[in-house]
């Protein structure tokens, strides 16, 4: 895991340097740079170290090649999905860089929400 | 021995030692007569009778492939092309051309393709042949044809028709075809979602279109949904079983990039009817069905995003055609369309119908302009 700490209140992950420049499928068996491997490797102990700490984990998705919607979703909603972490606490401690494609925050808001709703069934 | 048979049956290793004198040919003979020198020729001389005998059997097998191709070239079908030799404006007539490929290859018979009345024809129908073509000579089944003689069609077409009956083909699970840097046309074939390759890719085309690497994430994502689908639903049973197709062309004369995505597997619509039934979702899928009534209604909602969910029936899952359709609107790319089963959706230009044949597997195209978004 490499986030960067810049105060005492935020941490960044960057996908592009921190994980990669051309972010791929959603899981590990499917190609390379999966969001599984992105959430178990770098996004899970980010968000699990700034709930604890009390940070809050700015993750920038700018400066990548592009997203698939599985990546995402799989990076983001199975942090409620697989690891557990409630909605309400990933909500709180995670803020979003997104000005190169803006509608991605959106997105993966609505992921996080629908992994929530599927989590509550 | 005489001198002069020492000279002919000589090897290079003794042959300097008498080649002086008749002195040391004396001295070569007594070296001779000894147990190391008998036991070199015995060595050699079984080593000539082995090269010998795998000679014989290699020429017999050449005899028997060349024998085998004789009787596929004297079996072959002739396969005609349509005229106008594209899948995007000719889809019924090109379908039925690609059937009757496919049909010949399940029956392993050899094909000649006929190009000679072509009139027009366009990068779509060009990797499909491509396609076809590879999964025939990877089985080693002949694959010939003509070339277009229309010379108004375009060099480098000819030129991708001409590489590839030249080629040969192993089963593999990846393939790159290079024609020419010259037509500035990129090919490959994979089994996984291969992020690094699109986006290399894109980059190189980038290049051509603005004159500087860039970044088109809407053209990125959309690959990488078209081949996680494919990975993930081309085949209903073996995940990754099947190869996508991935063909750019650069076209000079308007500074765009032609994109045409292929896979052989299912297709959409035959990948949603293929849910198990007594499932949630097949119960909805069917009810879906009857009202839409047509497989090009059901692509058109597909891609609208109105069907959310997928054959996993899994609220997380079916994300991924939407999202293309929304790439076109967010003018990441344009003049997309999208082929599978009996389905024919043109987004760009709205024209939804329903083909005459059905087409097993799914083709998507759209172009990347010097106007469209990149960073």
């Amino acid at each position: 895991m490499t986030t960067t700490t810049v105060s005492n209140a935020s941490s960044i992950l960057t996908v592009r340097d921190d994980f990669s420049f051309t972010p791929g499928p959603r899981y590990t068996g499917e190609g390379e740079f999966s969001g599984q491997e992105f959430r178990n490797a770098h996004l899970k102990p980010a968000v699990e170290s700034a709930i604890s700490n009390g940070y809050k984990l700015i993750v920038i998705l700018d400066g990548t090649a592009g997203y698939g919607t599985s990546f995402l979703e799989e990076a983001f909603g199975g942090l409620i999905r697989e690891d557990d972490i409630s909605y309400d606490l990933i909500i709180n401690s995670i803020e979003f860089i997104t000005t190169e494609e803006p509608y991605l925050e959106e997105d993966v808001r609505q992921y996080l929400l629908d992994a929530k709703s599927a989590a509550q069934k | 021995m005489l001198y002069k048979d020492f000279r002919r049956y000589s090897t290079k290793k003794i042959q300097p030692y008498f080649q002086c004198s008749q002195q040391k040919y004396l001295i070569v003979k007594k070296q001779i007569t000894l147990q190391k020198f008998r036991e070199y020729n015995d060595r050699r001389s079984a080593n000539r009778c082995k090269r010998d005998a795998t000679h014989s059997s290699r020429l017999a097998r050449r005899t028997r492939s060349i024998n085998r191709k004789r009787k596929q070239i004297e079996k072959r079908v002739t396969v005609t092309a349509p005229d106008h030799f594209s899948f995007i404006n000719n889809p019924d007539a090109v379908c039925e051309f690609v059937n009757e490929l496919e049909k010949l290859f399940e029956r392993q018979t050899s094909v000649f393709v006929n190009l000679s009345n072509v009139t027009s024809m366009d990068h779509s129908a060009v990797i499909l042949m491509m396609a076809v073509l590879v999964q025939f000579k990877s089985q080693k089944i002949h694959f010939n044809g003509n070339y277009p003689t229309k010379s108004d069609l375009s060099r480098s077409i000819r030129k991708v028709v001409g590489t590839l009956y030249s080629k040969s083909f192993n089963k593999q699970d990846e393939y790159t075809i290079h024609v020419s840097k010259e037509y500035k046309i990129y090919t490959h074939a994979r089994k996984t979602v291969d992020s690094v390759l699109t986006g290399n890719l894109i980059g190189s085309c980038a290049e051509l279109i603005w004159g500087d690497r860039r970044r088109c994430q809407g053209v990125q994502s959309s690959l990488i949904e078209l081949m996680h689908n494919t990975n993930n639903h081309a085949d209903p049973i073996e995940h990754g079983k099947k190869h996508w197709w991935l063909s750019i062309s650069y076209d000079e004369n308007t500074n765009s990039a032609s994109y045409v995505f292929v896979d052989f597997g299912i297709g959409i619509i035959e990948s949603l009817n293929s849910k198990p039934a007594g499932n949630k979702w097949s119960a909805g899928w069917k009810a879906l069905k009857s009202l839409w009534n047509s497989d090009a209604a059901l692509l058109e909602k597909i891609l609208a995003g109105d069907l959310h969910k997928t054959v996993t029936g899994l609220s997380f899952r079916g994300k991924g055609l939407p999202h293309i359709a929304a790439a076109s609107d967010r003018n990441h790319h344009e003049k997309l369309c999208v082929i599978s089963n009996k389905a024919y959706c043109n987004y760009g230009s709205g024209v939804v119908k329903v083909l005459d044949r059905s087409f097993s597997g799914t083709l998507v195209h759209w172009e990347v302009n010097y106007d469209n978004h990149n960073c």
